[in-house]
């Protein structure tokens, strides 16, 4: 490509960004419904007055590698009273940091995903410390900074975290699951860079894959539970489906991923992804003799899969088999 | 106060272009945290066009730059007791916007195709297409990367204020600059032999 190109990005994002003047005035004028604020004290506060506290309580067992803690231990009730919670993780010295905007470092917080208790590899989302920063949502305690990252990460557990070690400006949010730490969430409130905010925010993370998650944790809809003929679960890089998203009108399809080259086959029952697919939904088939049983189901469907691979058929419930084509490509909503 | 018109069309300089001296928003704001709407319609009135448009370009779509603009409004007029330097409004305001633009952004997934005007002048037919190709190019690009871009070349952002606005260091705010600007002229050369 030429070398003009930066004048013509700036010309088609100028393009790009052109507004109607109504929309701004509808925008402006959203200000007179803003919700009324109610005065609350600062959260700051007691934080720091915690996190203090709690300092000096992980100094003093920081020497070593902290005691794994008993299987049936309950999660405290407060999440920032549970820094003695701490099993695997030294509280330890911190290194002087090479990025200037996080600093410094707690050596604990640099490999979380080396403290986990998955039952197979961690899953793919997230990232370590030092990371790259997303543009995640800060907030004023470690909690909030905590929901805030929930709602990007739908295939995290909702409930269930407590905050196992908090310092002055480092806090690790973990889901333990029968005393296994399956996610471990590390936020921060150290941005020297941005020192006109307060904010905590999530800077690391690692989780086990989904399928090591309690349902009852997720958010309803977020995980399909696939299960094996022995009906154990199924990791999600395995097998993993999930209905389309509403803001496309895809509710009534469903994306399914198999295998570790992630094939993606679509239940398309109004036809809408004909033109993606490499034959056509269909919704009562007969079962090709070469069909194989996977043993794979939910409490809808039982897959079969084909040499071919260019579908899968699912029988459902009252007994009636489903093809599923392959899509070209694998495909997301706009 | 009284508060600049609204202009759709401003210069690319950032979105703080159009607030007063800085001297003036210590009792904006602290008129927004008790509770003063129209105080913080003064501070942030001026920054919307600019705050839509950053917020098109991540999302693609008006009504959802609208969408995400509202959000952040929200935030930023809820979280507005965590400002701890009144100077730094205009900052803050913008990170709110990205942020909110960003999620956004990151929901949606497909490439959308761009229906293209047939002009009769086959000279406009070609830097059309070349338009075309350009914004196909852009939109294979990811959240991050169009992110960026925009605040280098449509808000003109500094590349101290980028790195203040993303917490991260001004030698990476250049090398993901130049990354970006790499992966562009990759989907254009690729979008060229469509």
């Amino acid at each position: 490509m030429n070398d003009d190109i930066e004048p013509r990005v700036r010309e088609l994002l100028a393009e790009r960004a052109r507004v109607a003047p109504e929309t701004v005035e509808r925008v402006a004028r959203s200000i007179e419904r803003l919700p009324d604020r109610r005065v609350r004290a600062r959260t700051t506060i007691p934080l720091a007055a915690v996190a203090a506290v709690l300092i000096v309580a992980v100094v003093g067992i920081a020497v070593a590698t902290l005691v794994r803690r008993p299987a049936d231990v309950v999660a405290p009730a407060s999440p920032l009273a549970s820094a003695t919670d701490s099993p695997t993780m030294t509280a330890s010295p911190t290194v002087a940091a090479a990025s200037p905007t996080i600093q410094p470092r707690p050596v604990w917080a640099m490999s979380v995903a080396d403290h986990l208790d998955c039952d197979g590899p961690p899953s793919t989302m997230g990232m370590d410390v030092p990371a790259r920063p997303g543009p995640f949502d800060p907030g004023q305690t470690p909690d909030d900074a905590l929901q805030n990252i929930l709602s990007t990460y739908r295939s995290l557990p909702r409930t269930g975290y407590t905050a196992a070690l908090v310092t002055g400006d480092w806090a690790l949010h973990r889901y333990l699951l029968d005393g296994e730490a399956k996610v471990h969430i590390v936020s921060t409130n150290r941005f020297p860079d941005v020192p006109e905010e307060t904010r905590w925010e999530v800077v690391g993370l690692r989780a086990c894959d989904p399928s090591e998650f309690a349902l009852d944790d997720l958010e309803p809809g977020a995980l399909t539970d696939w299960r094996d003929a022995g009906g154990r679960r199924l990791r999600t890089d395995v097998i993993n489906s999930l209905a389309g998203p509403a803001h496309c009108g895809w509710q009534r399809t469903v994306f399914l991923s198999l295998g570790p080259d992630r094939a993606q086959y679509i239940r398309d029952p109004r036809h809408e992804l004909e033109d993606e697919t490499v034959m056509s939904f269909d919704p009562d088939v007969a079962l090709p003799d070469d069909a194989t049983d996977t043993g794979f189901h939910t409490d809808r469907w039982h897959m079969f899969t084909i040499p071919s691979g260019r579908a899968v058929y699912m029988r459902t419930a009252d007994g009636a088999y489903e093809r599923w084509p392959r899509a070209r490509q694998r495909i997301g909503c706009a | 106060m009284k508060s600049e018109p609204i202009r759709i069309m401003d210069p690319p300089v950032g979105m703080e272009v159009a607030l007063d001296a800085s001297s003036r928003l210590q009792p904006l704001v602290d008129a927004a945290v008790a509770g003063d709407r129209d105080a913080f319609r003064t501070l942030v009135e001026p920054s919307l066009p600019r705050a839509l448009g950053v917020a098109a370009i991540l999302t693609r779509s008006e009504s959802d730059a609208a969408d995400a603009v509202q959000d952040a409004l929200l935030s930023a007029w809820l979280g507005l007791r965590s400002l701890r330097d009144a100077d730094a409004f205009p900052a803050w305001f913008r990170r709110h916007v990205v942020r909110a633009a960003m999620r956004v952004a990151k929901r949606r997934g497909r490439v959308v195709a761009l229906d293209l005007d047939q002009p009769d002048d086959p000279a406009a037919l070609d830097r059309a297409m070349a338009r075309r190709t350009l914004g196909r190019a852009f939109d294979r690009l990811g959240p991050d990367d169009r992110l960026l871009l925009a605040l280098h070349h449509y808000l003109g952002l500094r590349v101290a204020e980028t790195a203040g606005l993303l917490g991260i260091p001004q030698g990476t705010v250049k090398s993901r600059v130049h990354a970006a600007m790499d992966r562009l002229r990759a989907a254009y050369d690729a979008e060229e032999r469509r």
